[in-house]
């Protein structure tokens, strides 16, 4: 159903001509950039890696026991077809060890690639745009850190027409009118704080938040649990107004509460080794106050 | 100590209502509460087993307690008839193998008093590391 009318939207746009696409967004410049962050501002490695743990960047970008080998190429399977997480290892040719801040940056908010490519919501930017741009460059710093590794993941195997990836900006259009505005305060405590992990670089709702029928959140119903992306796969449950132990549990590798067949084991497991015990405690109170 | 007769009562009264009723949904929600309340001792110990929470004896004898008390409980909690129902995730390995699975119950109980007596960090996170194993094991074989 959802698939059927994502079509129906998708050939309409695709009829309603491809000038929106020649003039899609451009992005931050480098002067832009540097204008927009605070005077003296120093990237620091260690706040990149908790970002980066949070984020579960390894989850789809490494693809071997070694999680920070970000090679990519595992697959994510959905009705649309599957897509292959690239290759985001400092490596010059292959990874992003050329990219400039603001390519980052926009790629990271915006979904767009150094070559002005739309990239596929897989890629979850319109989380991501709620990121503060220092945590995002912290994040940058910390992945430069790790090892380059060459080579290229498969092209994304999308069904028609799903594949037409221009058609992506109108979709952008319609997914980015709910996105708040990116003047993100990134020092909050308490409940705060949880909001800004949960919703930026956390990414929750990409599987916990229903989608509407053009496939993007919807809003009106954050946390409220969703169909898997895939037919016949287990649907995200509900994540919105639980008690705040359960959201602990969900994230303490030793509660048990997660199987470890779950996907979402991978993220109690980052979640249980390298991010702190506050942060655990304001995603839950944020999410805990949530109205079911 | 609250906390251990707060458990008691729990089981007992679970288990008390399930047999009155011949109920099975009330097993499988005593079941749940119980495990759900291990899950939560579990996470209280294991980021000091990481060592990113003090060591703190107090905490990790009671908890250690109860996780043994609770451990002694589960063969109990799965009596025949009681195998499908709401939503309950025990594998019908548990009622096909009801040795096996009190085995298992007992390594935990042990486990959990192995975690009970340590007196210091090394010791404590010994004990845990193989209190953690005998979850997983038995989620493992027994939970669906």
């Amino acid at each position: 159903m959802v698939k059927g009318l994502a079509y129906l939207a998708a050939i309409v746009c695709l009829s309603g001509g491809g000038f929106l696409y020649l003039s899609s967004m451009a992005g931050l410049s480098d002067a832009e950039l540097k204008a927009a962050l605070p005077e003296r501002f120093v990237k620091e490695v260690s706040r990149g890696e908790l970002i980066f743990h949070m984020g579960g960047c390894a989850h789809c970008h490494s693809h071997s026991d070694n999680k920070t080998i970000l090679i990519g190429g595992k697959g994510l399977e959905t009705d649309f077809g599957t897509f292959y997480a690239p290759n985001i290892s400092p490596d010059k040719e292959t990874g992003i060890g050329a990219w400039s801040d603001a390519d980052f940056v926009n790629a990271m908010r915006e979904g767009i690639s150094p070559e002005g490519q739309h990239y596929y919501p897989s890629f979850p930017y319109l989380s991501y745009a709620q990121v503060s741009l220092t945590d995002l460059l912290h994040l940058k710093a910390y992945l430069e850190t790790l090892p380059a590794a060459h080579g290229r993941a498969p092209e994304h195997q999308l069904f028609f027409p799903f594949n037409i990836r221009p058609a992506l900006a109108f979709w952008k259009v319609l997914a980015q009118r709910d996105v708040p505005d990116n003047r993100i305060d990134d020092s909050s405590e308490g409940w705060e704080r949880g909001q800004y992990i949960v919703n930026g670089i956390g990414h929750c709702g990409v599987c916990h938040t229903p989608r509407d029928v053009f496939f993007v959140e919807d809003k009106s119903r954050p946390f409220m649990g969703a169909k898997a992306l895939k037919d016949g796969e287990k649907a995200a449950p509900r994540i919105a107004g639980l008690d705040a132990d359960k959201i602990l549990n969900a994230l303490s590798e030793w509660s048990g509460a997660i199987d470890e067949r779950s996907s979402m084991y991978l993220v109690t497991l980052s979640y249980s080794h390298h991010v702190p015990l506050e942060d655990h405690e304001a995603i839950a109170d944020y999410l805990a106050r949530l109205e079911q | 100590m609250r906390l251990l007769l707060t458990l008691v009562l729990l089981i007992t009264n679970g288990v008390a209502s399930g047999a009155l009723a011949q109920d099975s949904l009330a097993y499988i929600e005593a079941r749940k509460q119980i495990m759900k309340f291990v899950g939560g001792e579990m996470r209280r110990l294991g980021p000091m087993a990481q060592g990113r929470v003090d060591f703190n004896a107090d905490i990790v004898q009671l908890s250690g307690q109860s996780l043994a008390v609770m451990a002694s409980s589960y063969p109990l909690l799965f009596p025949p008839g009681t195998k499908s129902g709401g939503r309950t995730q025990a594998a019908p390995l548990i009622f096909d193998d009801p040795k096996g699975f009190a085995e298992k119950a007992a390594e935990l109980r042990m486990a959990g008093e192995l975690v009970q007596q340590a007196q210091s960090s090394e010791q404590f996170q010994r004990a845990f590391s193989s209190l953690a194993a005998t979850c997983k094991s038995c989620h493992s074989q027994y939970r669906n």
